[in-house]
């Protein structure tokens, strides 16, 4: 099997399997579009992922590299966050760092299914907090002055999801279950 | 490491990605929590949609039962200081806009469009009395840019519109949900507004409620359609007439809501199915009281070969499924409260060799004969309530399985082992005979391989019976979901213990009276 070998800000050198490394659509990019053949024995420098970084990335591209390709959904529904296989939530138990640490190499690598599905799971660490318990959990300062506030909250107040949706929604007539 | 990377540390485009994912109610925490998020929360993104109302209408009823209606507009102060871009704004209107209601609504409008011009998506709450007409001359800035209108059409009034003009030359979305429709309506020959909207691609005629048996007024009429990618339409006069003499190139879905009148039978259906050459996506419903034949399936399914997902609703399918050849295309098939007939003695096999998704429900069947399914492509299978003589033959490649109360006497598919099966969900009628018991049994035993398990108790007879199978068989499930209302108590403490001690295993159990079950 081909492999290439990805260096890391760090130095490390990582020998890994063309198939995996192509999860990566800045490594295809550079593999096909810059003439980097497969069997040269070149480096291919990643100066923004370190070694520990890396290391994660290759671990969930190796797992997920049969994965389909997601089919884009062309109705603009409310996306999922619950959706998380359970080979992936258990992948992402680690500090804080190292997840936001993963995003930025998942964005610099431009490897949608682990962009996505870290960015779900800081998703699902906001949801159905409090600001005062967001803040606690990122460890953020309220930077807004008591009128800021104010003024947020009033705005928020007119921007209301679905006001006209809740009024026509009518259940179906039709009960499907006859057991 | 010695100091961790903060949330903040992340660039906007990730910040917002992650916007992206969550709904409104938590962007509003959101953006409540620091400058950064607030910046970021609201920001266009793709579904990053949050609906600024500029006027809400508020009922309230006294104690003696009167009603009264109040418009209340936003504040313009509220809007002066904020520094959001908003992408959609809403507005809700009175049966009436007087004038210095139009004129407040005008002044946020051009405020907003100030800060943002690139405003291009409106909600509009209207009655009957279509006061969104008078809306689109006041503020022709705003709907001459629009590329996406939703409207809600709601209640009764005894205005009667002369037919309108509507122009947006960028619309690209519409979308018209009406709930009642006033009587003054029924009869009226002319469409209420025309649309002239020559980029649009999208366009959803919500089906009309509480009104089937009469013929209504066609509320709006499109004047170009050559761009339509997306239709969504109950059929009336103009719209038949509409599609038979218009030729829809860049049609890829359409969804038809059918009734029984008289035009409906002088119509070319051949000619309409032909006009929509790149048809991919078809839904129809049929609105009579029982199944009966559409006249749009069987020219649909000869004449459009791009066919790729057929849904089908109320209809008789009895002709259609004579002629295997209309149905190869077919990738997801749905098929709920249809009809096919077999005579007596005999057998029909359907072949789909193409179907990966296929969707049962409630499909009731006459004759005696019986109805057999080939579908081995298939993957995914939804089985609901279908009747006794029907059977689908082998299908190696499935991978989920969703079962409720199967009346079926075969499902031949589940004799053979299951290779694929990842996913299980058991949905359990309240009162199951032995028969039925059997058919959930013999799905549990060809899914060795299942990974995940949901299992809706209705009763807890079947709960009991059940996870003992479950246990013996399902060696690799890794999560399982048990949805109880209440009856999940029944099952013994000791088959619960069992499925707890299985390794690498997530329970979730969802019922009415938890602690029953962990107190036993």
């Amino acid at each position: 099997m081909p492999t290439i070998r990805l260096q890391s800000s760090d130095g490390e050198i990582f020998d890994t399997d063309v198939q995996i490394a192509k999860c990566s659509g800045t490594i295809k990019t550079m593999l096909e579009d810059l003439g980097m053949d497969e069997g040269d024995d070149e480096v291919v420098p990643l100066p923004n992922v370190n070694s520990a970084i890396l290391r994660k990335v290759l671990q969930w591209a190796t797992f997920h590299k049969d994965d389909p390709i997601p089919v884009e959904d062309d109705d603009s529904k409310e996306k999922r966050t619950d959706d998380i296989s359970s080979w992936d939530a258990d992948f992402l138990k680690v500090d804080q760092g190292t997840l936001f640490e993963l995003i930025l190499a998942a964005n610099y690598l431009d490897i949608k299914g682990l962009l996505d599905v870290t960015c779900k799971t800081v998703a699902n660490m906001i949801k159905g907090k409090t600001p005062e318990e967001i803040r606690k959990t990122f460890n953020i300062k309220n930077d807004f002055t008591p009128a800021e506030e104010e003024q947020v909250r009033k705005e928020n107040e007119w921007c209301e999801e679905n006001q006209a949706h809740a009024r026509f929604y009518r259940p179906s007539t039709r009960n499907a279950f006859r057991g | 490491m010695s100091t961790e990377l903060n949330i903040l540390a992340l660039p906007s485009e990730i910040l917002s990605e992650i916007c992206d994912k969550l709904p409104l109610a938590d962007r509003k925490t959101l953006s409540e929590v620091c400058r950064r998020f607030e910046e970021v929360a609201f920001q266009p993104g793709a579904a990053n949609k949050g609906v600024l109302w500029l006027s809400t209408i508020i009922t309230k009823t006294d104690t003696y039962g009167n009603t009264t209606t109040n418009m209340t507009v936003m504040d313009r102060a509220i809007l002066e200081q904020s520094k959001r871009a908003y992408r959609v704004i809403g507005i809700e209107l009175p049966k009436q806009l007087q004038p210095e209601l139009a004129q407040q609504l005008m002044q946020l409008v051009s405020l907003l469009l100030q800060n943002t011009p690139a405003i291009k998506e409106l909600h509009v709450v209207d009655s009957h009395a279509l006061q969104i007409i008078q809306l689109a001359e006041c503020m022709p800035a705003l709907f001459d840019n629009l590329e996406r209108l939703t409207v809600f059409v709601e209640g009764e009034t005894s205005a009667v519109v002369q037919t309108a003009v509507l122009r947006m030359p960028r619309l690209v979305h519409l979308e018209w949900r009406y709930v009642a429709v006033s009587e003054k309506y029924v009869g009226l020959s002319q469409p209420a507004i025309l649309l002239h909207a020559p980029k649009l691609q999208h366009a959803k005629f919500g089906r009309l409620c509480n009104c089937s048996g009469v013929k209504f007024r066609c509320l709006v009429q499109m004047e170009t359609v050559s761009e339509l990618r997306y239709l969504e339409i109950a059929v009336r006069e103009e719209n038949v007439n509409m599609l038979a003499t218009n030729q829809l190139p860049n049609l890829e879905r359409l969804c038809f809501f059918m009734s029984p009148y008289e035009y409906v039978r002088k119509t070319d259906w051949n000619r309409i199915a032909r006009n929509m050459p790149n048809l991919k996506q078809v839904e129809l419903n049929q609105e009579d009281e029982f199944p009966s034949v559409n006249r749009l399936l069987q020219p649909v399914l000869e004449h459009c070969s791009n066919l790729q997902v057929l849904r089908l609703d109320d209809i008789d399918i009895t002709d259609a499924i004579t002629c295997n050849n209309w149905w190869q295309s077919l990738e997801y098939l749905h098929l709920q409260d249809c009809l096919a007939s077999v005579p007596t003695g005999q057998r029909l096999v359907l072949k789909l060799n193409n179907l990966r998704k296929l969707c049962l429900t409630l499909t009731p069947k006459r004759g005696g004969g019986s109805l057999v399914l080939e579908a081995p492509k298939l993957q995914e299978l939804t089985f609901s309530n279908a009747d006794q003589n029907l059977d689908i033959a082998d299908t190696p490649e499935l991978t989920t399985l969703f079962l409720r109360v199967p009346q079926c006497k075969f499902l031949r598919f589940l004799d053979q082992p299951l290779p694929k099966l990842r996913r299980i969900i058991i949905d359990t009628p309240r009162h199951i005979s032995n028969e039925e018991l059997l058919l959930y049994k013999r799905a549990i035993k060809a899914g060795a391989n299942v990974q995940r398990l949901t299992l809706y108790c209705r009763s807890g007879e079947a709960a009991k019976h059940i996870m003992d199978d479950v246990i013996a068989t399902m060696r690799s499930l890794k999560t399982i979901a048990i949805v109880g209302l209440g009856n999940t108590a029944n099952i013994k403490a000791e088959t619960l213990s069992n499925l707890f001690r299985l390794p690498q295993l997530q329970v979730t159990i969802l019922c009415g009276s938890c602690w029953r079950l962990f107190a036993n």
